[in-house]
């Protein structure tokens, strides 16, 4: 083996070795650690509800405004995926990655029923009665699960 | 008269075929986190492009050769093969991005999945580089893009304060909500998308399969100095939308579907069509620029027939390393990767890769046996150097600052 194919392979492998170091370690839930997933939900649900304001005033399709609800129900679960790694050994550890996690849960079930109504508003115009009806209900919906995740992020130390 | 028609067309397709998904996407994320403090990136990408396009177009038609293939002869098969690795690989990173760009545009149109929408892009693209003639190609995707001036128009509809946009852009400072890396990590981002290596090759092989000659460097200057300074224009009102609608309600685009909010905001839905056949188009014209430009670095770096104006079946493997590159992104594409993620990093990889492409551009064009009398002049060569060192440095700082700022989350 030349000396550049060794000096290659001692790279490699320290390499290899820090690779491993880090996806073993979880990290463990904190302000630092909860702060880009609890961001990124907060971003998905002020988006999806700006689609749903949008939607209401007739200014955006259905096909646009479901599609942004569906994205946004994509960036919950990504975030939720992350926090489900997170090592908890201690019980007030455990209990706030189960706040957050609660709280990413009532997000995704919001963004999913935003995403049902507005994929049905497709045939009808959004203007309708009950159109606007079940956008308001959606639109409350989001509202409530983004009040209770700021108010968590809040209690965190999360700004 | 006809020639003033022309220096229009090629100054209107100039603007509608700067923008691509990487810009969209860039100029987005970045306008909904940083406001327009890194506007100043986007003047210095578009005078760097203006720059080195210029450069290469005048190689061409001076030597009546595509850059790259003069690049593989003076540099020789070794740095020729460097600059091919790393153009070809960025090229097939952009050439996925923008199909899945068309099909997330389709999308937003129709609700439909865009992987449903994947496979008739990739058809629709092949198609056209198969059976449409390069001039009508160029200038229907470039006149249709010009749609995306709908950012503007929203701009003033918004009716934002221009006091604080300006304060942002003249005044640049990283809010307490952001890093300094992922602020120069998207300076990074910004700067690669402006200078994509593919927009050089592709306009040096276009002059080729145009049949440029010296006398038409002027209008090609034109084009080139009007063009992109307002594609760039576009660029930054793409981000200047974001941070009027987006950044104050605390949303960080991720997505093609809040790219589009603040036009819908401004606009309603005649502005979010216009806006949607916009994207479709820029990215279609993307798509097909990408992977001709990967056919034309590969058949020059190998001496096959190249070009589109040669029938297919006299240039078969130029066609076939294009179809080749195409069934690549779309493979990619099918594994479910997200497609604004490959676009995001084709971006930042692409400045990693810019000393490979821009070193040799001028190197050549200093080249008395290729150029005769039109090699650099003292300043070009003096903004070409400033540009080769800001190249160097973005393309050191990339790496290191992708780690340590997460990719700039």
């Amino acid at each position: 083996m030349s000396k550049s194919s060794r000096s290659l392979a001692v790279v490699l492998a320290l390499l290899a070795v820090i690779a491993g170091l880090v996806s073993g370690c979880s990290p463990r839930p904190s302000a630092d650690t909860l702060e880009g997933p609890a961001k990124e939900v907060s971003s998905a649900v002020r988006a999806a509800s700006l689609a749903v304001d949008l939607r209401m005033t007739d200014s955006t399709t259905a096909s646009a405004a479901s599609t942004a609800a569906d994205d946004m129900l994509g960036e919950v679960e990504a975030a939720t995926d992350k926090i489900h790694g997170f090592d908890a050994p201690t019980q007030e550890e455990r209990t706030l990655r189960n706040d957050v996690l609660a709280s990413f849960s009532a997000i995704s079930r919001a963004l999913l029923h935003a995403r049902d109504v507005l994929t049905a508003s497709s045939g009808e115009p959004a203007a309708s009665s009950d159109g606007q009806a079940r956008l308001a209900t959606v639109q409350a919906e989001l509202r409530t699960a983004t009040d209770q995740l700021d108010s968590l992020m809040t209690k965190a130390g999360i700004q | 008269m006809k020639r003033l028609l022309g220096v229009a067309l090629g100054i209107l397709t100039a603007i509608g075929g700067f923008v691509d998904i990487g810009d969209l996407v860039t100029n987005a994320v970045v306008g909904s986190r940083f406001g327009l403090s890194l506007a100043w990136v986007v003047v210095i990408g578009v005078l760097g492009i203006c720059l080195f396009a210029n450069m290469s177009g005048r190689v061409a038609a001076v030597s009546g050769r595509a850059t790259f293939e003069v690049i593989r002869e003076r540099m020789g098969p070794r740095a020729g093969l460097a600059n091919l690795g790393a153009s070809f690989l960025i090229n097939l990173m952009t050439v996925t991005a923008e199909i899945g760009g068309i099909a997330l545009a389709l999308q937003l149109a129709s609700g439909v999945s865009y992987m449903l929408w994947v496979p008739f892009a990739l058809l629709a693209v092949w198609l056209v580089i198969w059976r449409v003639k390069f001039s009508i190609m160029e200038n229907v995707t470039g006149l249709v893009g010009l749609s995306l001036v709908v950012f503007a128009v929203a701009l003033f509809l918004l009716k934002p304060d221009w006091g604080a946009l300006a304060g942002q852009a003249f005044t640049p400072s990283v809010s307490g909500e952001e890093s300094v890396g992922a602020y120069w990590y998207y300076a990074i981002a910004l700067f690669g998308a402006a200078m994509t290596p593919y927009e050089v090759f592709f306009f040096s092989s276009g002059a080729v399969e145009e049949g440029w000659k010296v006398k038409d460097l002027v209008q090609s200057r034109i084009n080139v100095l009007m063009g992109f300074p307002l594609g760039g224009f576009l660029s930054i009102a793409i981000a200047a939308c974001a941070a009027v609608v987006l950044l104050p309600a605390g949303i960080s685009v991720t997505t093609l579907s809040e790219v589009v909010l603040p036009v819908a905001q401004a606009g309603g839905q005649l502005a979010l069509a216009v806006l949607i056949l916009g994207i479709v188009a820029a990215t279609f014209g993307a798509a097909l620029e990408t992977t001709l430009s990967s056919g034309y670095t590969l058949a020059q770096f190998f001496g096959w027939p190249w070009g589109k104006f040669r029938r297919p079946a006299a240039a078969s493997r130029f066609h076939v390393a294009m179809m080749v590159v195409l069934l690549a992104g779309v493979a990619v594409l099918a594994t479910g990767v997200d497609p604004i993620l490959v676009t995001e990093y084709s971006v930042v990889f692409s400045a990693i890769a810019l000393p490979l492409t821009y070193l040799p551009i001028l190197i050549v064009a200093n080249d008395p046996q290729y150029m005769g009398k039109h090699v650099n002049g003292r300043a070009v060569n003096v903004a070409g150097l400033v540009y080769l060192v800001i190249i160097l440095v973005a393309s050191l700082a990339a790496i290191p600052l992708m780690i340590a700022t997460g990719a700039g989350a």
